[in-house]
């Protein structure tokens, strides 16, 4: 990362920060610099220390301080701003989002009503994601796909907490920017960090999201409202999120999208599969070499026959 | 003629105090009013719209239409509070401007009022809905006693408050 990246990520983690209770704020603000520019998440969980997630190691600030269930309990209401009903339907799937894109992750006991999960009470740990914005880490892939009269369908795959929707963002922003309409499936609200019908990140100039609803449903009245050149779906997790992925392609529309993979082979086993195989043109791989990420771009049918050949890691 | 001044004037100090009882008791009866009507904008706010606390007090304040109510300046308190000390102390800021703020209620109206205070901005919409109903039919009973109350004594208080002021001026010629 360059000077700006660090200057960016600082400002970020400032801004996470922000939304823990004084007494953990503080703790988090007091760290050292080296800290923030390598943090990932917060961590709260009840009788523990309070703890930074780092990309290599967990750091906990000095002095150490034991979450209590009123630490958690504040976090919500700072994070919704004293009104914790309003993330009700979010708190249901276990995250709230807050000012500025940054997620929290809850757990605790789920009240099931009708079978279903109406909400998460006694909460009894919480992960603050410091949400991360990186732009133009996509321009180069962006630029190589931009000049086809149309934009191919693209898979970005990397394991977990590597940078998948980073990525995903800064192509989103390149895409839209370029005069593409662009329509973001964004269920949890990660991609856009919208709060207040505002987006907590620059996800460029034509991008339509529609955020809290599930991926397929989301698709669907995407399609039907927006009509998007370009839908962008985080986290293809499911046959029906492919589904709907398939009947976006065929109406036209190009698709992008990421899924949780640490080979093809691990990809290739994923009951939605075949569909991807026969759906996505381009594929981008990130690994990570020396804590430095790196972007593959290739055709998906150069990355089967690698693999087979015994090439891919 | 100084005697019929000092007399005009223990008439009209005394028959101020008559009138100055009368307005408490008609300002009580039209706080207890405005609180039921912010207690059905924030039911109304929060049951259909899912408005964030913060605004769903402004606009409970602004459909009262009077800045300087006793009950705007109870939320307009309560609302500068949520940006000095953070949203997280919602209950506490509650709780010291019910005290601070609407000192003409009576203990009785104060606590149910406060009742809001660990209710409002919580999990549940039902919860927070069930509450606030609560409180609104506790302050239309209140309310009522206060109108009864305002019927029966504020004409009582202004007539007394002139019979003393003449009392003492026929005492003191």
């Amino acid at each position: 990362m360059d000077v700006v990246d660090l200057y960016k990520q600082r400002e970020r983690y400032h801004s996470a920060a922000n939304l823990l209770p004084q007494r953990l704020r503080s703790a988090a603000l007091g760290v050292e610099d080296r800290i923030k520019y390598s943090a990932e998440e917060f961590r709260l969980r009840i009788g523990r220390r309070f703890s930074i997630n780092c990309s290599k190691f967990e750091h906990e600030p000095s002095p150490p301080t034991t979450i209590t269930s009123d630490d958690l309990n504040a976090l919500l209401k700072i994070a919704t701003d004293g009104s914790v009903h309003t993330a009700g339907e979010s708190l249901k799937r276990g995250y709230v989002t807050a000012k500025g894109g940054n997620r929290i992750g809850v757990c605790g006991s789920a009240v099931v009503k009708n079978g279903e999960v109406s909400s998460i009470i006694n909460l009894s740990s919480a992960s603050l994601r410091i949400a991360r914005e990186i732009k133009d880490i996509g321009k180069e892939i962006y630029e190589e796909l931009a000049g086809e009269p149309f934009f191919p369908n693209l898979l970005i795959v990397s394991p977990p907490g590597v940078g998948k929707t980073t990525l995903l963002r800064d192509l989103v922003r390149l895409i839209s920017d370029g005069g593409r309409r662009v329509a973001v499936a964004d269920e949890r609200n990660e991609l856009s960090g919208m709060v207040g019908g505002i987006p907590g990140f620059d996800i460029g100039r034509c991008t339509d999201v529609l955020e809290g609803c599930s991926k397929p449903e989301a698709v669907l009245m995407l399609l039907r409202s927006m009509s998007p050149q370009v839908i962008v779906m985080d986290e293809i997790t499911s046959p029906e999120d492919m589904e709907a992925m398939e009947r976006a392609a065929n109406c036209g529309v190009s698709l992008l999208a990421t899924a949780h993979a640490y080979s093809i082979e691990d990809l290739s086993q994923r009951v939605y599969y075949r569909s991807v195989s026969r759906l996505f043109d381009r594929v981008v791989r990130i690994s990570t070499v020396n804590g430095r990420r790196s972007y593959e771009l290739s055709k998906l049918s150069d990355w089967k026959s690698a693999s087979r050949c015994g090439g891919d890691d | 003629m100084i005697k019929t001044f000092g007399a005009i004037c223990i008439i009209l100090g005394s028959s101020m105090i008559g009138i100055l009882a009368n307005k408490r008791l008609k300002n009580h009866v039209a706080l207890l009013q405005d609180l039921i009507g912010v207690c059905q904008t924030l039911e109304s706010e929060i049951s259909s719209k899912l408005s964030p606390i913060r605004s769903a007090l402004l606009n409970a304040a602004s459909s009262l239409g009077n800045e300087e109510s006793i009950c705007t300046v109870f939320i307009t308190h309560v609302l500068s509070e949520m940006n000095e000390k953070g949203p997280q102390h919602f209950s506490e800021i509650w709780l010291s401007s019910v005290d601070n703020k609407l000192d003409i209620l009576s203990s009785r109206e104060k606590n149910l009022v406060k009742e809001l205070a660990m209710v409002l901005g919580g999990y549940g919409v039902e919860e927070q809905i069930s509450a606030i109903k609560t409180v609104r039919d506790g302050l239309n009973r209140f309310m009522h006693a206060a109108e009864q109350e305002k019927m029966r004594s504020g004409r009582v208080y202004m007539t007394l408050g002139m019979a003393l002021g003449l009392g003492v001026v026929i005492i003191l010629i």
